[in-house]
């Protein structure tokens, strides 16, 4: 399992496509700050040009969910469905999963090691976003939003749980259907998330939201959340320094 | 007592109404060079696909490395696998792709990637990326990723279709080198027969899914000596002779003139009985037959035997 991570991130360090999917996902949750402020979340409607036919719309559907953490969610799912879909679509649809077959692993093992690597680097990337998501959100909003700074740790931990659900079923659909999971993926996971059957999965996006605007300043969640950047950072160095060891 | 690396018993493999193999009774000692030979469609990637585990539903059993085929998996690292047309992370280089490859198998020595990327001539062209690459490239890395680990047994199918002759006759001496240092045993198919004959020391020929001959080496010599050829006034003729006379079916007609004689006894016989029957006999002679030859004649008797 360790070895899968190892080889995922080693080819995410060399791969120019996989670092082109994570930048793209990485500025369409810029979207979230950029569009929500503080004075919106108890407004009746805001402004979001991604997700709207009009301008302005209402904070909630006809089914009564909060749009605006619909939108939260989407992006969440979206940079799911990109990062993993960049990650393990060639090895299904490309056919390049035989030459792990051919080495003795089961395709059982083989999708619990890819779902664990997958899992590890959407985290890892989670953790980054919503430290950069906090700094864009204090110059766009102002400096009195430093105040409100969100626990990292503590948000990442909350959308570990749609990233797992996600992650696996991704995995899932790949290893079923083998050719374009992706694609599949990409189509299926919307409509899925627009059922009013699994609102209750709403309800981390929002708690997600309050951390990034509302909690009050914490000296302690501060150095809580640089040191989870921190430990994220350095482990996939410790990682690149593993696989790039030199043998004598 | 030679050591048995693998054995197959009554295997066989169906893709809907389609036999693609079946009844496969095989067995390969360690330091054999297997080559499978077989038109397309007969079976042989099918099979090396069973071996490799690329495919887990299949009639009948094997056992491999001393394992049965359900717990095949365990020794799987231990074997080398080169079946269809390589495929690569398409972004990465060949370095960067052996590396990728080997770092989840827990290969830890960077000095074994140096060394087949040497031995397979991709030295100059490891930072080359893999969509970069022509197909004789492409096929070298995939030969080198099925030999990195120092397997004990490697499958490969049809491992020389891409390359240039430098590259066929740099992998041959690869192939006999790992063969007779690490006694590394090898299952091979390939259409260059010329090729095969000079690498294998014995020989399975596949048709319609089903083994139709098992030769070794120092017999495929012995049956290869024995043809006749003749150089006459009348083909035809010569051949009616043949059939009802000498009841001699196994034959190839060369030209209107001239026809080989497979599985004869005796020479002066043959020459005898044609001259009574008033055939003109312009040249005998005893000779040698191809590999390819040998396999045209054992297709053709099956598919006799087959109507």
């Amino acid at each position: 399992m360790i070895n899968s991570i190892k080889a995922d991130i080693y080819r995410i360090l060399h791969a120019k496509t996989v670092w082109f999917v994570f930048i793209a996902v990485l500025l369409l949750q810029m979207r979230a700050v950029f569009t929500m402020n503080t004075a919106d979340l108890f407004s009746d409607s805001y402004f979001d040009p991604f997700f709207s036919d009009s301008f302005i719309v209402q904070a909630e559907d006809a089914f009564g969910n909060d749009i605006r953490v619909m939108s939260y969610n989407y992006g969440l799912l979206i940079e799911i469905v990109f990062t993993t879909g960049a990650l393990i679509t060639s090895l299904y649809s490309e056919g390049l999963l035989k030459n792990s077959i051919v080495s003795g692993m089961s395709m059982g093992r083989f999708s619990l090691m890819k779902t664990a690597a997958v899992l590890y680097i959407n985290l890892f990337l989670l953790c980054f976003q919503n430290l950069i998501v906090f700094i864009v959100n204090i110059l766009w909003n102002g400096q009195e939003n430093a105040s409100y700074f969100p626990d990292v740790l503590l948000i990442t931990f909350w959308q570990a749980f749609p990233v797992i659900c996600w992650s696996c079923f991704l995995i899932l659909v790949a290893a079923l259907m083998r050719r374009y999971p992706y694609y599949l993926a990409a189509v299926f996971v919307p409509l899925i998330t627009l059922s009013r059957g699994i609102r209750a999965g709403y309800y981390q996006p929002r708690v997600i939201m309050g951390f990034i605007t509302y909690e009050p300043y914490d000296g302690f969640r501060i150095k809580v959340a640089l040191l989870s950047v921190a430990v994220s950072i350095i482990s996939v160095f410790l990682f690149w320094l593993s696989v790039n060891r030199k043998v004598e | 007592m030679r050591d048995l690396v693998l054995r197959a018993n009554g295997l066989g493999k169906s893709y809907g109404k389609t036999r693609a193999l079946d009844d496969i009774d095989l067995t390969v000692y360690r330091g054999d060079i297997c080559g499978i030979i077989g038109r397309n469609g007969a079976g042989k990637t099918t099979m090396l696909k069973i071996f490799s585990g690329l495919i887990t539903e299949y009639d009948g059993s094997y056992e491999m490395l001393g394992v049965k085929d359900t717990e095949a998996g365990r020794v799987r690292f231990r074997t080398g696998s080169m079946i269809d047309t390589p495929t690569f992370f398409t972004e990465l280089t060949a370095y960067q792709n052996l590396k990728y490859f080997c770092i989840q198998k827990g290969i830890a020595d960077d000095l074994k990637i140096d060394y087949i990327l040497r031995v397979t001539g991709l030295s100059d062209d490891r930072d080359k990326k893999f969509k970069s690459m022509s197909m004789g490239m492409k096929q070298r890395l995939a030969i080198a990723f099925a030999l990195i680990d120092e397997p004990e047994l490697v499958f490969l199918d049809e491992p020389v279709n891409a390359l240039d002759p430098m590259g066929i006759s740099s992998m041959r001496e690869l192939f006999r080198q790992l063969n007779s240092e690490f006694e590394t045993t090898f299952v091979i198919s390939n259409h260059i027969l010329t090729e095969l004959y000079s690498l294998a020391n014995r020989f399975v020929i596949l048709d319609q899914g089903k083994i139709i001959k098992q030769v070794s080496k120092q017999e495929l010599k012995e049956q290869c000596k024995r043809g006749l050829y003749i150089r006459c006034d009348d083909v035809r003729k010569t051949t009616l002779v043949l059939e009802n006379e000498l009841d001699l079916h196994d034959y190839k007609i060369a030209d209107e003139n001239r026809l080989i004689i497979y599985r004869f006894s005796d020479t002066s016989e043959i020459v005898k009985t044609l001259v009574y029957k008033d055939v003109r006999i312009y040249g005998v002679q005893e000779t040698g037959i191809s590999l390819e030859d040998y396999y045209k004649s054992v297709l053709e008797e099956n598919s006799k035997n087959h109507v």
